[in-house]
């Protein structure tokens, strides 16, 4: 392994040993000498046969490999991040395959954009056969829940909101110096509550749709709204964490609020009528015609309406929850309190 | 090593009048199982002497005193020691900390390291923060407070600590180069976390001075690069 590697790539996973070959021969694959990158994989507590397909491909990657009890994605990649030797981390997911280029793009990116607070978003395809999944097309096209490229021009330089997990690159220092991801967030809204705070310092992210991966996962109508319940619980995480009028708004919070009790009778019902429309376009498959564009709309709505539906229920669940975080300004002197530790008597 | 009853001193300085954890603290040393504890305080009452009655209290100071200065006082005999444990007066310790923090320093071989920090607290340094699916991790930086470890063969090499250093900025820098320098191994403790939320770093004392301080220390000493020394080097789970 070299001593001092050009880029780290940064790989949490966490049951995915079906995949992970795919990922890692993407890896060993790539146009960057091996002596020029590393690969941390860090293993958040897999229960299946991760660490020995990891284990089988040690020698074949220079990568080294990490493993902590389940403790979430932003805690996995901080570790990530500390584990690291290269001054520029490029954040992976275990269900993306690399396109040869990516490490040189990224890489090649940053060598244009040396500031400290540029970051880099590269491109994700989906794979011909994930794509034919209606739900997915929705999700990466019109629907815009998932990464959604179509309005990005090549270079562009996009806002701290494009700093999507998964698929970005930046400079370790800026993460050192300036903050980590809160590891509260165990799924959803770990980049961009993190992004939130850097942008503080100035981040701003430039699109460089030549470092491509690929997703090879397929999400089902049920995995979305299950998805989207958990964002619900993140956002409301994130708004409550920053409060601020920009964070309730990007994360929808007044709305989600105001529409919850409206339609809460309704919700299962709703939800069983896209599922049912999910349904008919799959049973439809890609052979058949192209929708009409009122249809398309239609369909469309279905999605996002039930989606939304469902973040929403994940945050009205999470305002009677208890709040997963405290700041230290929540807790008066009052309070401090060795009860928090359980102090014996 | 972990079959052993060690002997450790805990030197700690606290503000009197002032709102602080201090009697939390010396509880939970005094109720070490496994160790022999020894517990040294000096109260800092620059507004009165009110509330300078804290057990293991073995001194009273009245006027601003670089943070060093009283410490040394307080290790002057550290070689008599096992673990010196410096410990600041605004921290919370989890149950059984002490006996606890000493097995896993013991079990990873750690000769300088300290417990992480609950992701509630207050951070500078974000390698601190506990990574909660770990015991512990081996690193290159331990951070001079609030509360800092320094077992035997460390101490000789760091300790009594540089009196111009003020207090203390930028050791936690020079002791990466030391420490390995040394062969000795550097940890945080992420199985026994401490919270660091009562007041911010830098409300105690001068930030220019305590920056000045840093400066002259960095200069003056080899040191590691903030982007070297906050690095994991292992993990364990």
């Amino acid at each position: 392994m070299p001593e001092a590697p050009e880029i780290s790539a940064l790989l949490t996973t966490y049951n995915r040993a079906h995949l992970l070959p795919r990922v890692l021969a993407a890896l060993a694959a790539q146009r960057l000498g091996h002596d020029r990158f590393e690969v941390i994989v860090i293993d958040d507590g897999s229960t299946d046969e991760t660490q020995a397909v990891l284990s089988s491909w040690a020698n074949r990657l220079p990568m080294r490999i990490a493993r902590q009890s389940q403790s979430g994605l932003a805690a996995a990649k901080n570790l990530g991040i500390f584990l690291s030797r290269a001054p520029i981390l490029v954040f992976l997911d275990d269900d993306d395959v690399a396109d040869p280029n990516l490490l040189v793009g990224h890489l090649a990116a940053h060598l244009r954009h040396p500031d400290f607070n540029v970051a880099v978003l590269g491109h994700t395809d989906l794979e011909a056969e994930v794509a034919r999944l209606p739900v997915m097309r929705h999700v990466t096209g019109n629907g815009g829940q998932l990464f959604s490229h179509g309005w990005m021009k090549p270079g562009q330089m996009l806002s701290f909101r494009e700093f999507w997990g998964g698929r970005s690159s930046c400079k370790r220092s800026l993460l050192i110096d300036h903050g980590v991801f809160n590891p509260i967030f165990r799924f959803g809204c770990e980049d961009i509550e993190l992004a939130w705070r850097l942008n503080k310092v100035g981040l701003r992210v430039v699109y460089e749709p030549s470092a491509r991966a690929t997703m090879i996962r397929g999400l089902t109508f049920d995995d979305f709204c299950r998805r989207a319940m958990r964002q619900g619980r993140s956002q409301w995480a994130f708004a409550t964490l920053h409060g601020t009028r920009e964070v309730r708004e990007y994360c929808e919070i007044d709305r989600a609020l105001v529409t919850w009790p409206q339609v809460k009778t309704d919700f299962a019902a709703i939800l069983r009528w896209a599922a049912s429309l999910d349904r008919m376009m799959l049973q439809r498959g890609t052979s058949a015609p192209p929708l009409s564009g009122a249809t398309q709309a239609e369909l469309d709505e279905a999605y996002s309406t039930a989606f939304f539906l469902c973040r929403a229920k994940g945050i009205a669940d999470a305002v009677f929850q208890p709040p997963i975080f405290r700041r230290p300004e929540d807790l008066p002197v009052s309070r401090m309190g060795f009860l928090d530790w359980g102090v014996r008597a | 090593m972990a079959c052993c009853v060690a002997n450790i001193l805990v030197a700690g300085i606290y503000l009197a009048g002032r709102p602080n954890t201090a009697s939390h603290l010396v509880y939970e040393f005094a109720t070490s199982r496994a160790h022999r504890v020894t517990q040294r305080w000096v109260a800092l009452a620059l507004e009165g002497q009110d509330d300078c009655d804290l057990p293991f209290t073995v001194s009273i100071c009245t006027r601003r005193t670089p943070k060093f200065l009283l410490v040394n006082e307080l290790i002057a005999d550290a070689a008599a020691f096992d673990w010196i444990l410096l410990v600041d007066d605004d921290v919370e310790l989890p149950p059984y900390f002490v006996d606890n923090f000493i097995a896993f320093a013991d079990r990873f071989d750690f000769a300088l390291c300290q417990p992480a920090r609950t992701t509630d607290s207050y951070i500078d340094h974000m390698i601190v923060m506990q990574s909660s699916g770990l015991l512990a991790r081996r690193t290159r930086f331990v951070e001079i407070g609030p509360v800092t470890a320094i077992r035997r063969d460390a101490a000789r090499l760091i300790l009594p600590v540089a009196e111009e250093s003020g207090m203390g900025w930028g050791l936690d820098f020079v002791w990466p180069m030391i420490m390995e320098k040394a062969g000795l191994r550097m940890g945080i403790v992420d199985a026994t976390p401490i919270a660091h939320r009562m007041r911010r770093q830098v409300t105690g004392y001068n930030y220019d001075e305590a920056a000045r301080g840093m400066s002259e220390v960095l200069a003056t000493n080899p040191f590691m690069p903030r982007d070297r020394a906050f690095t994991v080097l292992e993990t364990y789970v």
